[in-house]
């Protein structure tokens, strides 16, 4: 598979054929990290294909890059946050799916845990989860999901490393004080049965 | 990857999923990272519970399949080349004549002041004179000598004329010069002369008045007063001194000097609108009618073509040497626009 770097400098000296081998190979991806923002299809394709054409527009203006993944994405949720800014919808995030419990299976596999044991562990992640601003959700994505570095993550969303490393403690901050609580309902539900 | 040991005493499922180790280790173990783990979890059972929680968390995010809408890459690639092809078509109807202009335009405004710049640089370097088919003109150059030009002629010259070097100028068609005579008695410099470029022959004289009629391959000099100089250099070169009186012509595609049988004077008669016919056959007036005057001349009458005439006659303008020659030579001249068919009558 040629480097991304080498198809992305062809796309820029005006190949179209460089610029659908890009499209082909982030299309996935991107539709999945668009997913994330909304679950509207239309929303997510209609960025993707500005993205695209305006790609191409600007094709001598775009410099040569380090990661086209960074550039895609950051280009990518930058056209996507504008159309739904301009829908007038909230800024949301999803980090687990709830329509996917096949996942389930691959991460049951991994682990040696039980079944209903990983079925609860998923329970309580998906609430703190929710617990969690969409900034702090998207930041746990790209940390976990996208496996990006921090300092990627912040070119990604604009801020700088120190205001990443903050959201990321914020959010685990979250996931501490909702494991705690739920540990004391455990706690407090052990106390009441032994008082009967 | 080297292991950091740390004290995981206090550590929960969060501490377990936020530690890069720990996150390092879940997504791509390898056998350092899978020796280390199984040691903290042999060392800290109590911790395995949340090892094993932190390890699903971290599993249950990385490795979610992606999402996979309904509708397909390809047609949304479609869409995009569409829009892609339909977005350059749109440019080039729009965009391009405009870019099209504006680059003639660019190309024309640079031309236009190198133009300029040519004509500033040229006039600054040398001056020009010349005259269409049937004028003349008069030139007084720096050194107050007078050029007279006839009919498509020119000359040239460096616009400044050094003190120390040879007055020169370059000429075609056919002029009378004058030249002033700057010379001081019996001291002779070669700033004193004055050269004339014509053909490709150098023509060297003091204070002079000479005409030089360069026609064709034909270089005709006629000396009136005081003495002038030819050179020929390179192949065929000669040198030829000029006496008052001596008319020569030369032939520069046979480079020969031949010594031609005429009266100055009667080469300089143009000069006063008057032409000595004298010793010219009508072919040779036809010459000038076409070179001086500008005129394409088919003479279907050729056994005339040596015939030769004497006198003088007004020669202002064209017609009046043509009523001359029709009177003449009865002949039957048919014009159409400047194509003279002389026939006789």
């Amino acid at each position: 598979m040629t480097d991304d770097k080498d198809i992305w400098d062809g796309f820029r000296s005006g190949d179209e054929s460089s610029l659908q081998i890009i499209f082909d190979r982030y299309y996935t991806p991107l539709f999945n990290y668009g997913h994330k923002f909304t679950q509207d299809d239309h929303i997510i394709e209609d960025a993707l294909q500005d993205l695209f054409v305006k790609l191409w527009k600007q094709r001598e203006s775009i410099n040569a890059t380090e990661s086209v993944k960074n550039y895609l994405y950051k280009s990518f949720r930058r056209v996507l946050l504008r159309m739904l800014d301009v829908q007038q919808r909230k800024y949301s995030f999803l980090v687990l799916d709830q329509w996917m419990d096949a996942d389930q299976e691959l991460a049951y596999d991994q682990t040696m845990i039980s079944r209903e044991r990983l079925e609860t562990i998923r329970t309580n992640l998906g609430r703190a989860l929710e617990k969690m601003t969409p900034r702090q959700r998207e930041i746990i994505h790209l940390r976990y999901y996208e496996e990006m570095e921090y300092e990627e993550i912040a070119a990604l969303m604009q801020i700088s490393v120190s205001s990443t490393y903050k959201l990321v403690y914020k959010a685990i901050d979250v996931l501490r004080t909702y494991l705690s609580k739920t540990d004391l309902l455990i706690l407090t539900a052990v106390i009441s049965l032994k008082k009967i | 990857m080297e292991h950091q040991h740390s004290d995981y005493n206090h550590y929960t499922t969060t501490s377990f999923f936020k530690d890069e180790q720990f996150i390092q280790h879940v997504l791509k173990a390898d056998d350092l990272s899978v020796a280390y783990w199984e040691r903290i979890s042999g060392e800290y059972p109590d911790k395995r519970a949340a090892m094993e929680e932190a390890r699903a968390w971290i599993l249950l995010i990385n490795k979610q399949k992606p999402y996979q809408p309904a509708t397909g890459k390809l047609q949304l690639w479609d869409k995009i080349a569409n829009q892609i092809a339909a977005d350059e078509q749109r440019q080039q109807r729009v965009y391009r004549p405009l870019k099209i202009a504006s680059r003639w335009i660019g190309a024309a405004a640079a031309a236009l002041i190198l133009l300029v710049a040519l004509r500033e640089w040229s006039s600054l370097g040398e001056k020009k004179f010349s005259t269409t088919f049937g004028k003349r003109e008069q030139v007084v150059l720096p050194d107050e000598t007078v050029v007279t030009l006839n009919g498509n002629s020119a000359i040239h010259y460096a616009r400044t004329w050094k003190s120390e070097k040879p007055r020169e100028i370059w000429m075609q068609g056919e002029a009378f010069f004058e030249v002033k005579h700057v010379a001081l008695k019996n001291r002779l410099q070669q700033s004193d002369s004055f050269l004339v470029h014509v053909s490709n022959l150098e023509l060297k004289v003091l204070g002079t008045k000479f005409n030089v009629r360069n026609r064709r391959s034909i270089t005709e000099i006629s000396l009136l007063e005081g003495s002038l100089r030819i050179e020929k250099n390179g192949t065929g070169a000669f040198v030829k001194m000029l006496k008052p009186g001596d008319a020569f012509m030369y032939d520069s595609s046979k480079q020969v000097l031949t010594a031609m049988n005429r009266n100055p004077q009667a080469n300089k008669a143009w000069t006063n609108n008057e032409m000595d016919l004298d010793g010219y056959t009508l072919s040779e007036i036809l010459n000038v009618l076409e070179d001086t005057y500008g005129y394409e001349i088919s003479l279907q009458a050729p056994e005339l073509a040596q015939k030769k005439l004497s006198g003088t006659v007004p020669a202002a303008n064209a017609d009046d040497i043509l009523f001359v020659i029709r009177k003449v030579f009865n002949l039957k001249i048919d014009q159409k626009a400047n194509h003279l068919i002389i026939s006789q009558n």
